[in-house]
C-alpha cells in the first residue's frame, strides 16, 4: 500500500531535478578542477625551487563577465520558473466546488474548522478530487502548517492568514489515503509532538463523516 | 582566540548531546525542554560567540601587521570590546543555571514565542541583553577595524596592494556595522516588551513579522560576516602554498565587494513562507540568485590560482581546500533555497540545517583552522606537528561529510524536534549523522590540542617557514604585489630572498615575540589600562542586577560611572594621546583625523540603529487603522519648544568649535555652557513636565502600540541626549581649564558632531510623533 | 566673523522651517499631503544640519559618503518593510 505522489510533489521533484542537474554539473566541474590541479601540481615540502613567476597576465575580464552573464541567465530562468510554481501554490484555481478549511495552529496542535463550523483537532479529513483551500493562522505563537508529502507548507502567524491549496486527484483504489501533517516552526516544548494526519476519503464517505460530526457537535 | 575556542568547545559539546538525542527515534538523553535549550545555545554560541570572534582574533593580530600599522586605531576600545564579548558570553551561558533555564526558542528567537507570555523565565531576558551587549561590543570592534584599515595604512600600502585577508576584514566590518544595529534594535524592543510591558512583539500588528524583519535584516549579513574572513584567509593560504598570485586579484576583490553589497538585499529569503506579497518575495529570490554569481567567481578564482602552481600539500592547505569544497557544496544547496517553490519544501527542515552547516562549519571552521595552522609559526615561532595535523584533517573531513550529508536526505524532517518516533524511516540517516558527529567532533578537538601542545613543545622555526610573500611574513612593505604586471618577482633558482633594490630596512619581526613589543611604541605611552575590563564588568553587573537583583544593578552603575570618569580623566591629561603622524596612506580620507573618521563610522551605525527603530514605528503604524492622531496625545507647544531648544543647543556647539579655531577662549566656554544648558533644559522639560502629564492622562507605556513606540523612540533619544550631556560635562571641564587650542580641540569637535547627530534624530522624531 | 553669522542664519532657517512644519500641521489639507510635505521639510532640515553644523560641507566630499551609505542601507529595510505591511 503505497501513497500516491500528490501533484504538488511532482512539480517539486521536477523543479528539483532541474536544479540538481545544473548544480551537479557546475559543482562537479569546479570540484574536479580543484582536485585535478591539486594532484597534477603537488610537490613535497622542502623543495623551494619554485618562485612566483613573472606575471604575464592578460586580463581575463572578458571571460569573467561572460561567465557571470551565463550564470545569471541560468539562475534567473530557474528563479522565474520557481516563481510560477510558487504563485500556483498560493493561488487556488477558481472553482465553485472548493472546500475552504480554516486552520488554526496553537500550542501544540492544529485545529480545523469546516465551512459548516465543524471543528476537529489534529486529524483533518478531506474529500478526494476536490480543491481544498487551507486558510492558515495561529492562535498564539508562530507555527508552520506543513504537508511534507505534498512538499508544501506555510507559516501560521498570529494576525495573518496565509493560503495554500491542494487537490488529491484519486484514491488509487484505496479506501482512504493518510498523509502526514507536521509543524515546521519551533513553537515551544511541544513542537516535537505537533503533528497530525490528513485523511483523504471519497466524497460520499466524507459527506457522511462531516454530517455525523456536525450532529455530534450540536450543529445540526 | 582562546576565548572563542572555549566557546567552541562548549557549543560543540552541546552539539554532540543533540546528536546523541537524535541518534534514536525516541531518544531519552535530553528532555524536550533541555533539547530546545541545547539547540538554542548551540546556535547562539557557535555563530555569535565563536565563529565571528575567531575570525576577528586573526584580524586583530594580522590586519595591523599586514597594513603596516603599529596597532589597532583605538587600543583601549579594542580591549573594551573584547571584555564586553567575554562577559556577555558568560551572561548568556549562565542562564542555563537560572530558574526556568535559558532560551528555548532556537537561535532565531522568533516572536511571539520570546515574549513573557510564552517564555517567562528571566534567563530569556538576560540572553536578549547578552545579545545587546555583544552587538555593542561588535559595533565598537567594527569602528576600530574600519578606522584602522581606512586610516592607518603605512605609506605605499595602496588599496590594490593590500592583502586579500585585510580586504575581507574590511568588507566584514562594513557588514557588521550595518548588520548589528538591527539586531540591537530588535533586542531593545524585545527587552522593553519583557521588562516594561510594551507590546511590540505581542501585538498582532508588530508581532512575528516585525521580529523576522529585524532579525533577518541582521541575520543574513551576519552569515557573510562569518564566512568572509575565512574566505580571505583561504585566499592567503592558497597563494602561499601554490606559490602563485591570486588569480585576478582585482576581480576577486570586486567580487567580494559585490557579495558584501548584495548581502544587505537578500534577507527576505528567510521569510518566504510568511505570506508577504509575492512580488516582494520574487524580487528577493532574484537578488539571492544574483549573489551566487560573484560567489561563484570567488570560488573559481581560488581554484584557478592552483593552475600551474607548485603546490605544497601542508595541513593548512588541506584544510583550506576542504573548506573550498564545502563552500561549493554548501553554496549550491543554498541556490536551491533561493527558489520560492523549492523553499515551500525546505522551510524548517533539515535541508536548511545541512546547507548552513556546510557553509558555516565546513567553510568557516575548516577555513579558520587552516588559518590557525598557517599563522601558527608566526604567532608562536614554532612548528606544529604536521603528521597529526594531516591526520586530523582526513578524519575531520570524512566525519564532517558523514555527519552533515545525511541532512540533505532528511528533507522532510522538521528542525528542532527532540524525537521522531512517528517517522522511524528517518532512523538510519540520523544514526549515521550521529556516528559522523562522533568522528568529526573529537578530531577537530585533537586538531586544536595539536596546536595547543605544539605551542609549547613544537620545534622552533625560522621567521618565514612557508616562504610566503605577503607583508605579515616578510615585513617588507615596499615589495610590489606579484600580480602587478609592472613589478613581478623574477623567477630564480637560488636563494629565498627576492630581488631587491635599495629597500628601506623592514621593521624587525621576530616571530617568537609578542606583536606589541616589536612595534616601535613610545614606552611611556603604552596603552595598557585596566579600565576597559572594569567598564565591561560594570555593564554586566548592572544588567544582571536590573533583571535579577536590584542592589547589584546599583553596584554595576557605580562601577561603570567610576570607570568612565577615570577614562575621561586619563583623556583630560592626554595620557594616551597619539603623536600625529604624517606618513600615512589614507586615500581617500587624507585630511580626516583618525578620531574623526572613527566617529563618523560610529555615527553610521547610529544612523542605522535609529533608522531601524523609526522603521519599526512606521511599519506598525502603517498597518494600523486605529492609530491615535498626534494632536490627541502629544502637546505640540512643548514639542516645538524642545525642538527650538535643541536647535539652539546645536548652534551653541558649532559656535564653540568655531571659537576654538579662532582661539576665542570666552567663546568656547560660552558655547559649551550654552549647549549644555539648553540640552539639559530639553531633557528636564521632557522628563519632568511632558511625560508626567502624558502619564497622568493615561498615555502609559503599557497602553498599546502607540505609547510603546513613543516611549521607545523618545527614550532611546533621551538616553543619547543624556550621554551627550555627559560628554559636554567633560568638555566643560576641559574648556574651563583653557585646554582647547586652535591646533588641539578634537574632543570639542567630535562631541559636537555627536551632538549635532542627536539633534538630527530629533528633527525626525518631532514631526513623526507630534505632527502626524 | 563670516562663519558665525552663517551659522546663526542657518539656525534661523531651521527654526523657520520648524514653524512652517507646525503651520502645515494646523491646516486642513489632506493627510497624505501633510505627511509628505512635513517629512520633506524634515529631511531638508536634517541635511542642512549635517552640512553646516557637522561641517560636512567643509570636509572632503568623500566623508559625506559614510552617512549616505548608511541611509541607502536603511532605505532597503524601510521600503521592504512598508511593502510587506498588510495581509
Amino acid at each position: 500500500m503505497s501513497l500516491p505522489v500528490p501533484p504538488t510533489a511532482v512539480d517539486y521533484w521536477d523543479l528539483f531535478s532541474a536544479f540538481f542537474i545544473i548544480g551537479l554539473v557546475a559543482g562537479g566541474i569546479v570540484v574536479s578542477a580543484m582536485v585535478y590541479y591539486a594532484y597534477v601540481n603537488r610537490r613535497k615540502i622542502g623543495r623551494r625551487e619554485f618562485k612566483i613567476s613573472r606575471a604575464h597576465f592578460r586580463s581575463r575580464a572578458r571571460e569573467t563577465v561572460i561567465l557571470a552573464m551565463i550564470s545569471l541567465t541560468i539562475l534567473f530562468s530557474l528563479s522565474v520558473l520557481s516563481d510560477r510554481i510558487a504563485a500556483n501554490i498560493q493561488t487556488p484555481p477558481e472553482t465553485s466546488t472548493s472546500l475552504v478549511i480554516n486552520v488554526n495552529a496553537f500550542q501544540w496542535a492544529f485545529q480545523f474548522i469546516y465551512p459548516n463550523n465543524v471543528t476537529v483537532t489534529t486529524d483533518c479529513r478531506i474529500p478526494v478530487n476536490t480543491t481544498v483551500i487551507f486558510n492558515v493562522t495561529s492562535l498564539d505563537v508562530m507555527h508552520d502548517f506543513g504537508l511534507p508529502q505534498f512538499k508544501i507548507k506555510t507559516d501560521a502567524i498570529p494576525g495573518r492568514h496565509n493560503i495554500i491549496w491542494i487537490n488529491v486527484p484519486s484514491l488509487e483504489g484505496q479506501n482512504e489515503l493518510t498523509y502526514q501533517i507536521k509543524c515546521y516552526e519551533l513553537c515551544g516544548i511541544g513542537h516535537t509532538f505537533m503533528m497530525g494526519n490528513l485523511i483523504v476519503m471519497n466524497q460520499t464517505a466524507f459527506d457522511q463523516w462531516l454530517n455525523q460530526t456536525a450532529v455530534s457537535q450540536g450543529l445540526g | 582566540m582562546v576565548t572563542s575556542i572555549f566557546f567552541l568547545a562548549l557549543a560543540g559539546t552541546i552539539a554532540e548531546l543533540v546528536r546523541g538525542q537524535l541518534a534514536f527515534p525516541n531518544g531519552s538523553l535530553l528532555t524536550p525542554g533541555l533539547y530546545e535549550q541545547a539547540v538554542s545555545f548551540h546556535g547562539l554560541i557557535m555563530i555569535l560567540w565563536f565563529l565571528s570572534p575567531f575570525g576577528t582574533a586573526f584580524a586583530n593580530y594580522f590586519v595591523p601587521t599586514q597594513i603596516g600599522a603599529k596597532d589597532m586605531a583605538f587600543p583601549r576600545l579594542n580591549a573594551m570590546s573584547y571584555w564586553l564579548y567575554v562577559f556577555s558570553g558568560f551572561m548568556l551561558v549562565s542562564t542555563i543555571f537560572l530558574p526556568g533555564g535559558g532560551p528555548q526558542t532556537g537561535w532565531t528567537l522568533y516572536a511571539p514565542l520570546t515574549t513573557t507570555e510564552y517564555m517567562p523565565q528571566p534567563g530569556m531576558t538576560l540572553s536578549v541583553l547578552a545579545l545587546g551587549v555583544l552587538a555593542v561590543s561588535i559595533t565598537m570592534s567594527s569602528v576600530n577595524f574600519l578606522t584602522t584599515i581606512l586610516g592607518t595604512r603605512i605609506k605605499k600600502m595602496r588599496w590594490w596592494k593590500m592583502p586579500a585577508f585585510s580586504w575581507s576584514i574590511l568588507f566584514t566590518n562594513f557588514l557588521m556595522l550595518f548588520a548589528f544595529p538591527p539586531l540591537a534594535a530588535g533586542a531593545i524592543l524585545l527587552t522593553m516588551d519583557r521588562v516594561f510591558g510594551t507590546v511590540f512583539f505581542s501585538s498582532m500588528l508588530g508581532g512575528a513579522l516585525l521580529w523576522t524583519q529585524y532579525f533577518w535584516f541582521f541575520g543574513h549579513p551576519e552569515v557573510y560576516v562569518v564566512v568572509l574572513p575565512a574566505l580571505g584567509a583561504i585566499a592567503e593560504i592558497f597563494v602561499t602554498f601554490s606559490k602563485r598570485p591570486l588569480f585576478q586579484k582585482r576581480v576577486f576583490l570586486i567580487e567580494m565587494a559585490a557579495v558584501t553589497v548584495l548581502s544587505v538585499g537578500v534577507w527576505i529569503h528567510h521569510m518566504f513562507m510568511t505570506g508577504i506579497a509575492l512580488g516582494v518575495r520574487e524580487t528577493f529570490s532574484f537578488t539571492t540568485m544574483a549573489i551566487s554569481v560573484p560567489f561563484e567567481g570567488l570560488v573559481i578564482g581560488l581554484v584557478l590560482t592552483l593552475r600551474k602552481s607548485a603546490l605544497r600539500i601542508t595541513t593548512p592547505m588541506l584544510f583550506a581546500m576542504g573548506a573550498l569544497f564545502f563552500v561549493i557544496l554548501g553554496g549550491i544547496t543554498g541556490v536551491f533555497q533561493a527558489s520560492i517553490a523549492l523553499d515551500y519544501a525546505y522551510r524548517g527542515t533539515y535541508w536548511v540545517v545541512g546547507h548552513f552547516h556546510y557553509v558555516m562549519v565546513g567553510t568557516t571552521i575548516f577555513g579558520l583552522v587552516a588559518a590557525l595552522y598557517y599563522w601558527f609559526p608566526k604567532i608562536t615561532g614554532r612548528m606544529y606537528n604536521e603528521k597529526i595535523g594531516k591526520l586530523t584533517f582526513l578524519f575531520s573531513f570524512i566525519g564532517f561529510n558523514v555527519l552533515y550529508f545525511p541532512y540533505f536526505l532528511l528533507q522532510d524532517m522538521p528542525r528542532r524536534i527532540a524525537s521522531y518516533a512517528a517517522n522511524p524511516e528517518w532512523f538510519p540517516l540520523n544514526l549515521t549523522a550521529t556516528v559522523g558527529a562522533l568522528i568529526f567532533g573529537p578530531f577537530i578537538l585533537i586538531s586544536f590540542l595539536n596546536i595547543g601542545h605544539s605551542a609549547f613543545t613544537g620545534a622552533p622555526c625560522e621567521p618565514n617557514p612557508w616562504d610566503a610573500v605577503s607583508t605579515e611574513w616578510t615585513g617588507d612593505y615596499s615589495i610590489p604585489e606579484p600580480d602587478d604586471p609592472e613589478g613581478g618577482i623574477e623567477e630564480s633558482e637560488n636563494d629565498n630572498e627576492p630581488e631587491k633594490e635599495a629597500q628601506p630596512p623592514p621593521p624587525s619581526i621576530v616571530p617568537s615575540q609578542n606583536q606589541e613589543e616589536t612595534a616601535s611604541y613610545e614606552e611611556e605611552r603604552s596603552t595598557r589600562t585596566y579600565l576597559p575590563v572594569v567598564v565591561a564588568g560594570g555593564v554586566i553587573f548592572f544588567l544582571y542586577g536590573f533583571i535579577m537583583f536590584a542592589p547589584l544593578a546599583i553596584i554595576g552603575l557605580l562601577i561603570m560611572a567610576g570607570a568612565v570618569v577615570k577614562w575621561f580623566h586619563d583623556d583630560y591629561h592626554d595620557k594616551y594621546a597619539e603623536i600625529k603622524q604624517t606618513l600615512k596612506e589614507k586615500w581617500p580620507f587624507e585630511t580626516v583625523g583618525k578620531e574623526k573618521l572613527g566617529l563618523w563610522i560610529f555615527l553610521m551605525s547610529e544612523i542605522v540603529l535609529f533608522g531601524c527603530l523609526i522603521s519599526g514605528y512606521i511599519y506598525v503604524r502603517l498597518g494600523s487603522s486605529t492609530w491615535p492622531l498626534a494632536a490627541e496625545t502629544h502637546n505640540v507647544v512643548i514639542g516645538s519648544l524642545n525642538t527650538v531648544l535643541l536647535l539652539t543647543s546645536s548652534l551653541a556647539m558649532i559656535l564653540a568649535v568655531q571659537a576654538a579655531k579662532n582661539n576665542d577662549q570666552l567663546g568656547i566656554k560660552a558655547g559649551i555652557l550654552g549647549a549644555f544648558t539648553l540640552g539639559a533644559m530639553f531633557l528636564m522639560i521632557k522628563l519632568s513636565i511632558e511625560w508626567p502629564r502624558e502619564i497622568i492622562n493615561g498615555f502609559v507605556i503599557t497602553g498599546g502600540l502607540a505609547p510603546s513606540t513613543y516611549y521607545m523612540l523618545m527614550g532611546a533619544h533621551a538616553i543619547h541626549v543624556g550621554i551627550g550631556l555627559g560628554g559636554l560635562t567633560y568638555l566643560m571641564a576641559k574648556g574651563f581649564a583653557g585646554k582647547f587650542t586652535p591646533q588641539s580641540h578634537t574632543a570639542l569637535e567630535l562631541i559636537g558632531l555627536y551632538w549635532a547627530f542627536v539633534d538630527i534624530v530629533w528633527i525626525f522624531l518631532f514631526p513623526l510623533f507630534y505632527l502626524i | 566673523m563670516k562663519k558665525v553669522s552663517l551659522y546663526i542664519s542657518i539656525w534661523g532657517l531651521m527654526v523657520a522651517a520648524t514653524l512652517v512644519e507646525i503651520y502645515i500641521f494646523t491646516t486642513s489639507l489632506s493627510v497624505q499631503y501633510k505627511v509628505v510635505s512635513i517629512l520633506t521639510i524634515a529631511i531638508v532640515q536634517a541635511i542642512t544640519n549635517a552640512a553646516f553644523f557637522q561641517n560636512l560641507r567643509y570636509e572632503k566630499k568623500v566623508l559625506s559618503l559614510l552617512p549616505i551609505l548608511s541611509i541607502v542601507v536603511l532605505c532597503t529595510l524601510l521600503v521592504t518593510a512598508i511593502l510587506s505591511v498588510g495581509r
